[in-house]
């Protein structure tokens, strides 16, 4: 049972840069060349797919 | 920044929860966005389905960043390719990465249980803590550490949420059931049983329940009871200190809290009480409050405090709602909103400072 590693792969690197490096919304996404809000869509699918993931885990 | 109240139609809780949740990580809520956070929050399963969102957004917390697993994990997510195409490091392999997220979920585990299971039969706290105090040496006692929250299942189908830095004991006998908050805050959602009273003992004060939902906080010297649902008695217990004459009991109603400073005169007043409970959804919320005291209110969840030495920042009055044990997000907000600065302190901390 591996919920991080089940994320997609931008999906992941992008909730580890923000909520284990702590970088910026804003950072994320110029240094991915994207906008801000593709960053919160990542971050929104992280958080669902790991809360569902939590959840099957109990 | 782009105001969408209600997050997306269509959508399940949990997908609502994670863009709430994920809103709030970004940016502080306006007042119109607390507004409608609140009332989605209060619609049913949504208070649910954001306790898991706001977990798995807290993954992380209380971790330390360096720590040999994290450490690959960011240096991983460094090295993924900055633009379409190109590569600064080698892809470390999914293999690394796989073992870690396993270590990382055996550690939150033990959270997870406590919180997502409160049908689970009542488990006694961890072995290795000794008994705090002489009031706890009767009974069963269960505790949280700080940052911790746990739900605890009592055998009559009673419910105790403790929230950080809490420790009970339960007494349960034939005729009446005793519960003593020794220390921090609980919320009691009592089963009713007529012939056997349920009461939670605090300092020198008794908290009777008559069919109710009811939570319990003590702070050093300053004791709050808040009612939800039903009615509760709360009755002064004789102590050495106290005269022979006891005062009257204080009945309260659904939504008003009794405090008592000390020895001083207790005063009831309506509260606002989905914002006293915030705590089970690991919120916490401040209404134009003084940085001294909401720093206060944030350290009971933090093993590393943030500190403020200048009474000029203390002074300064905030508003808004941060997820606990998240400093980096207070400060943040703090640092947005008002001429202050946050530094590291030696000891880990952090130290909020005046910068004009």
């Amino acid at each position: 049972m591996d919920i991080l590693q089940a994320l997609p792969e931008r999906t992941r690197v992008i909730f580890i840069l923000r909520r284990l490096e702590g970088l910026k919304y804003q950072d994320i996404a110029n240094r991915f060349g994207i906008s801000v809000s593709a960053v919160e869509k990542h971050m929104e699918r992280a958080v669902a797919q790991l809360a569902k993931g939590m959840d099957d885990r109990l | 920044m782009k105001l969408k109240l209600v997050p997306g139609g269509g959508d399940t809780p949990i997908d609502c929860a994670a863009e709430w949740a994920v809103r709030m990580d970004r940016d502080d809520l306006g007042d119109a966005e607390r507004a409608a956070f609140e009332s989605w929050l209060d619609e049913p399963g949504n208070d649910d389905a954001f306790g898991r969102a706001n977990d798995a957004m807290g993954l992380f917390d209380g971790l330390d960043a360096e720590l040999p697993e994290l450490a690959a994990l960011r240096a991983e997510a460094l090295a993924h390719p900055v633009a379409p195409g190109r590569r600064w490091m080698p892809w470390a392999g999914g293999a690394i990465a796989a073992s870690i997220a396993a270590a990382l979920l055996i550690a939150i585990q033990p959270s997870q249980i406590g919180e997502r299971s409160p049908d689970a039969p009542a488990r006694i706290a961890d072995a290795g803590e000794k008994a705090a105090s002489p009031a706890a040496a009767a009974g069963t006692r269960y505790a949280t550490a700080i940052g911790q929250q746990r739900v605890v299942a009592l055998a009559d189908g009673s419910k105790v949420t403790l929230n950080t830095g809490t420790e009970i004991t339960v007494d349960y006998r034939p005729g009446e059931r005793i519960v003593r908050l020794v220390r921090g805050q609980a919320l009691f959602d009592v089963a009713h049983a007529a012939d056997r009273p349920f009461s939670v003992i605090v300092a020198d004060r008794k908290v009777t329940a008559l069919g109710t939902l009811f939570e319990v906080r003590m702070d050093k010297d300053k004791l709050r009871v808040t009612l939800l649902r039903g009615r509760v008695r709360i009755d002064s217990q004789p102590t050495a200190a106290t005269p022979l004459t006891l005062p009257a009991p204080t009945f309260l109603d659904p939504g008003e809290q009794f405090s008592a400073v000390g020895h001083q005169a207790p005063a009831v007043h309506s509260v606002d009480v989905a914002q006293q409970l915030l705590w089970r959804r690991s919120l916490v919320e401040f209404n134009d409050e003084p940085i001294g005291d909401a720093i206060a209110e944030l350290n009971r969840y933090s093993v590393t405090p943030i500190i403020v030495t200048d009474d000029r920042v203390a002074s300064m009055r905030i508003s808004g709602i941060v997820r606990t044990g998240d400093a980096d997000a207070f400060t943040s907000l703090v640092g947005a909103m008002l001429p202050v600065e946050a530094r590291k302190t030696a000891q880990g901390g952090i130290e909020l400072y005046y910068a004009p």
